[in-house]
């Protein structure tokens, strides 16, 4: 199984040592006698600094397992995870605690990700508490400063998390993650909990602040529209592999597996014109089960070109370069194009 | 076009909370206000507890004297409101010393079975693992021997004392508290602000006794609530089988252990300690319920 | 002209709690023709779920329709006694929910849920029922229906259980099918098909669809006319063109711009509403919208516009509307969309400069 490492974004320089590097990463959860549940398979990227990589799936594509795996908040099955050229997949106990200033997390659910009990302040001078970083009125000036990066009223430092509404709860999630100053920052379904009004106002936030503080990102989501709106390059994950890697400009234009393809006519589009002309690329069956994914490529169950008996239910294709900045683990992907129509 | 500047708060995220809302623990003493059963029950012990203290410093007589023959065994009088018993020495003084008696031996017992109970409960519940098992297991196998036993054994072998007492009874008490803890632990540790806790940085400590123990609060001080009362009847039975609190020294259950050879002449020596113990016992119970149902999670929102 | 099928009318339903009144759905009034797809779009609060559940008379305890007239086939359905309402509910109008889990009992099969149903209103003969669940099951495009059909919900996918449950409120071939938020809860792949599946039992069996949701992309796709709901309020109504293509109300405005789409050029920054949806216990005076409106003029302050008409078949409830915001405050080439930006006008209240802001904020400031 080779995965080779991912190309760089356009815009950013190739010599640039990747801020993050993912090899090989295993994760499989024991089920009983000598089954598992293989929920991150085998999957291989690099994020530089700057970037913003989006990492999209559906339901048990193992995307959120994938990002608390590189948050270290449970361990690896095998495989390596380098941060900044340190591999914590071998740290314990300080050593790894030490590693955590560097990459910070933000949550999906505004109403569970903060601590009931904790003030607001409280929550946002933890992660500076943690390490003994400052204390006093320098912890309290920090908290201020925190809360008025993130567009909330530096006096409520007071308030508990329940007096807030779910955007405003984001917010001081998003201000907790930002209290060390870290480099990286991994999104996990940062929006997904909030109405559509307010995930605009998240999402410009985060892009803000990318700007400000020169972060990266690493934008875990289920939704397509608003992984590829703000990240530079999607990866699209199916059942604990990575099947396709691409520029976000040409992830709407041009997909080279045919799992994107169907993914992508299925997102609604709010055009009535649109809508009336597109085809939906229908998928047979349902997601296998990740306790026994297919032989071959997984996806070959539900493909709508697979080559069934033949090489895709034999050999599991390996992510490869299809097009600049392009990667794709399909054998078939020159004829993903021309096959599945989504236009009527 | 207007003039006027804008609101303040108006700049920051609409900066305004959409309605200033009550605090978790000022709801709940809010509900529990509403419960009068409750409210009678933090009177009656607020009452007792003010008669303990006092009890320390002034009793109308010393409750270890013994009076002249004439005077014993005395129904209620001006000189003596709850009588005398079979030694001539007065009841409301021996009253309020056990009171004092119950109350420590109540409250302490509690504090003890509060400490060992959260910390074991949090640790296993937290760390799961060998651990878990282990203290599982422990708990498990001495979770059937009757506690009223195991004190009265242990009471033996430590010898008189009311440290000692309250070390019997908590001896059994704490598990039923290790497994509510460890319970509590056990769900809010899958919680994701304990996740994000982790991710920031935490060490085990600061997550254990700054992030689980805070949100367990509310089931935890029903159930050290709880171990009062029972903390109390059991030091009295022990009082009552004469294997408790030493003579002079007046517990309720002494008290009453006394008051039942006496029954025939003086009903009095065993009615004030049963009704002491009753009343105490259940207003600890009420106002036990009346906290559990005020920290109910179920909030009508 | 076809007799709309339901047609609601000043619709207002509240709710009693310990906190206050609160306000959930106020003087709603619209109407589905027959076959119509109709769509129901806001975000949470806004009452579109309060306003499906009050015409099937669903709405529990502390909340109460205080007035109105639900208009269904002639009758009113606010006043029928629960035995009536029983009857129509689930034979002439079904609803499906969010969550099919909750919605189906876990321990009977799918096949005798479905068959309650129809046994439940006697619209089908009792030797037919059995055969026509299976029917059902394959109209809904759950392969493999005879066996399925003896299964129980937990063997069901969440796309399966979804289509069980469509299956079980068309089994008395309803009129009207109220979905609320059918797919909100699915992978995007599912809801496609799901949300295809409607399009074509709409046009199959000519029952009309009411399709609650909050979003966008769904109602262009399946809905022909959309109501636009904003804290308890219709504030716009149109075709599906007209709402996408020319919306009136700044809020439809707003959202749809609010929105990344999966065909637009990054790169884009997503035009957002400041602040938040009303406190509907202490609504605002005037426009309920005014507090985030970037086109706002001194009338919405204190007047709340009624909804009126804006082009053929469409209807908006604003002062201003988008056209006049076109052509007289620049709408078009607008960045900053905080409340007041585009027309300037702002509230009267209290100015304090940051600094000295006092350390304990009790109260929000009232506009």
């Amino acid at each position: 199984m080779t995965d080779t490492i991912v190309a760089p974004a356009p815009k950013v320089l190739p010599s640039v040592e990747p801020i993050l590097r993912v090899v090989n990463v295993v994760k499989h959860f024991g089920a009983g006698v000598g089954s598992s549940v293989k929920a991150v398979d085998g999957v291989s990227f690099d994020i530089l600094p700057g970037e913003t990589v989006g990492l999209v799936g559906e339901s048990g594509c193992g995307k959120s397992t994938l990002g608390r795996l590189i948050t270290q908040l449970i361990p690896v099955t095998s495989g390596e995870v380098y941060l900044n050229g340190v591999d914590i997949t071998k740290l314990r106990g300080e050593k790894l605690r030490q590693q955590r200033k560097q990459l910070q997390m933000i949550f999906q659910d505004p109403y569970a990700s903060l601590d009931p009990r904790m003030t607001v302040g409280d929550i946002i001078a933890e992660p500076l508490v943690n390490f003994k970083m400052i204390r006093g009125r320098a912890k309290d000036a920090r908290v201020q400063e925190l809360l008025r990066t993130v567009g909330l009223n530096p006096y409520f430092n007071n308030r508990y998390p329940h007096e807030f509404s779910g955007g405003q709860r984001q917010r001081i999630g998003i201000a907790r993650a930002l209290a060390l100053n870290p480099k990286l920052i991994i999104c996990d379904e940062p929006v997904s909990a909030l109405d559509v009004s307010i995930q605009a106002q998240i999402i410009n936030l985060l892009e803000d602040l990318q700007r400000e503080f020169e972060l990266t990102y690493l934008f875990i989501a289920h939704d397509l529209s608003v992984v590829r709106h703000i990240s530079n390059r999607v990866m699209v994950m199916y059942l604990g592999k990575i099947c396709e890697v691409a520029p976000s400009e040409d992830l709407y234009t041009s997909q080279e597996h045919p799992y994107t393809r169907a993914l992508l006519s299925s997102i609604p589009v709010p055009d009535p014109r649109i809508e009336s002309r597109r085809r939906l690329v229908e998928l047979s069956g349902e997601i296998p089960s990740p306790l026994n994914p297919p032989s071959g490529c997984r996806f070959h169950t539900r493909c709508p070109i697979a080559q069934v008996p033949g090489v895709c239910a034999d050999v599991e294709p390996p992510l490869e370069l299809k097009g600049e900045g392009h990667l794709a683990a399909c054998h078939f992907s020159e004829q993903v194009r021309t096959k599945i129509a989504v236009t009527n | 076009m207007a003039t006027a500047t804008t609101p303040i708060l108006e700049e920051y995220a609409g900066g305004t909370i959409a309605r200033a809302q009550v605090g978790l623990w000022r709801d709940g003493f809010r509900r529990l206000r509403r419960n009068r059963l409750a409210l009678a029950a933090l009177i009656y012990l607020t009452v007792l507890v003010l008669v303990a203290i006092i009890a320390i410093f002034w009793t109308p007589y010393n409750p270890a004297t013994i009076l002249p023959n004439t005077l014993t065994f005395l129904g209620p009088s001006a000189g003596h409101p709850l009588g005398t018993d079979d030694l001539g020495r007065d009841l409301l003084s021996r009253m309020m010393q056990g009171a004092q008696i119950s109350l420590i031996v109540g409250v302490g017992t509690s504090a003890i079975v509060l400490t060992v109970g959260v910390v074991v409960g949090l640790i296993a519940g937290y760390f799961r693992g060998w651990i878990d098992n282990v203290i599982s297991v422990f708990i498990n196998i001495f979770y059937g021997i009757p506690g009223i036993l195991v004190a009265i054994i242990l009471y033996l072998i430590l010898g008189h004392g009311l440290g000692n007492i309250m070390i019997a009874i908590s001896a059994t008490a704490w598990m039923d508290m290790a497994r509510l803890v460890r319970g509590q632990a056990f769900s809010i540790r899958e919680r994701e602000y304990i996740e994000a806790a982790r991710a920031s940085g935490a060490r085990s400590g600061k997550i254990l006794f700054g992030h689980i123990l805070p949100n367990s609060l509310g089931p935890i001080i029903v159930q050290a609530t709880f171990v009062i009362p029972i903390a109390i009847l059991t030091e009295a039975f022990l009082s009552y089988l004469g294997l408790g609190i030493p003579s002079p020294l007046a517990s309720w259950g002494s008290i009453a252990s006394e008051g039942y050879a006496a029954l025939p002449l003086e009903p009095y020596m065993m009615l004030w300690p049963a009704v002491a113990l009753s009343l105490t016992l259940l207003a600890f119970n009420f106002l036990g319920d009346g906290l559990r149902d005020a920290f109910d999670p179920r909030q009508r929102r | 002209m076809t007799d709309p099928i339901l047609e609601v009318r000043n619709l207002s339903t509240h709710f009693f709690t310990d906190d206050g009144e609160v306000k959930a759905v106020r003087g709603v009034s619209f109407s589905v023709a027959p076959g119509e797809t109709l769509g129901i779009v806001g975000e949470s609060g806004c009452g579109k779920s309060v306003t499906a559940m009050s015409v099937l008379g669903l709405v529990q305890r502390p909340g109460k329709v205080v007035s109105g007239e639900i208009m269904f086939k002639g009758h009113d359905l606010l006043k029928l006694t629960r035995e009536e309402l029983r009857n129509i509910r689930g034979r002439d109008i079904a609803m499906i929910f969010q969550d099919p889990l909750s919605s189906l009992n876990p321990v009977l099969r799918v096949g005798y849920q479905i068959d309650e149903a129809m046994y439940a209103h006697d619209k089908i003969a009792s030797n037919a029922v059995e055969r026509r669940g299976i029917d059902l099951l394959k109209q809904v495009r759950v392969s493999d229906a005879e066996r399925r059909i003896k299964d129980f919900p937990h063997q069901f996918s969440g796309g399966m259980r979804q289509r069980a449950m469509i299956a079980m409120g068309l089994s008395n071939k309803p009129d009207l099918l109220i979905a609320d938020e059918p797919t909100t809860a699915l992978d995007v792949t599912v809801q496609a098909q799901i949300l295809e599946l409607l399009r074509d039992l709409n046009e199959q069996t000519g029952a009309a669809i009411i399709l609650i949701t909050h979003n966008l992309g769904v109602v262009a796709g399946l809905c022909k006319r959309v109501l636009v709901m904003y804290a308890g309020e219709i504030v716009e109504e149109g075709t599906v063109e007209q709402i996408f293509e020319s919306p009136q109300h700044p809020y439809t405005w707003s959202l749809l711009r609010s929105v990344p789409r999966i065909d637009a050029n990054r790169g884009h920054r997503l035009l957002s509403i400041e602040g938040l949806p009303p406190d509907l216990i202490d609504l605002p005076q005037g426009c309920k919208f005014n507090p985030r409106c970037p086109f706002r003029v001194e009338r919405c302050f204190t007047e709340s516009p009624p909804i009126e008409q804006v082009a053929p078949a469409q209807h908006a409830a604003c002062w201003v509307t988008m056209e006049r915001a076109y052509a007289e405050m620049g709408a078009g080439t607008i960045t900053d969309t905080s409340p007041g930006a585009a027309s300037g006008v702002h509230p009267a209240g209290r100015s304090l400069p940051p600094a000295e802001v006092p350390a304990a904020i009790a109260e929000p400031v009232s506009d």
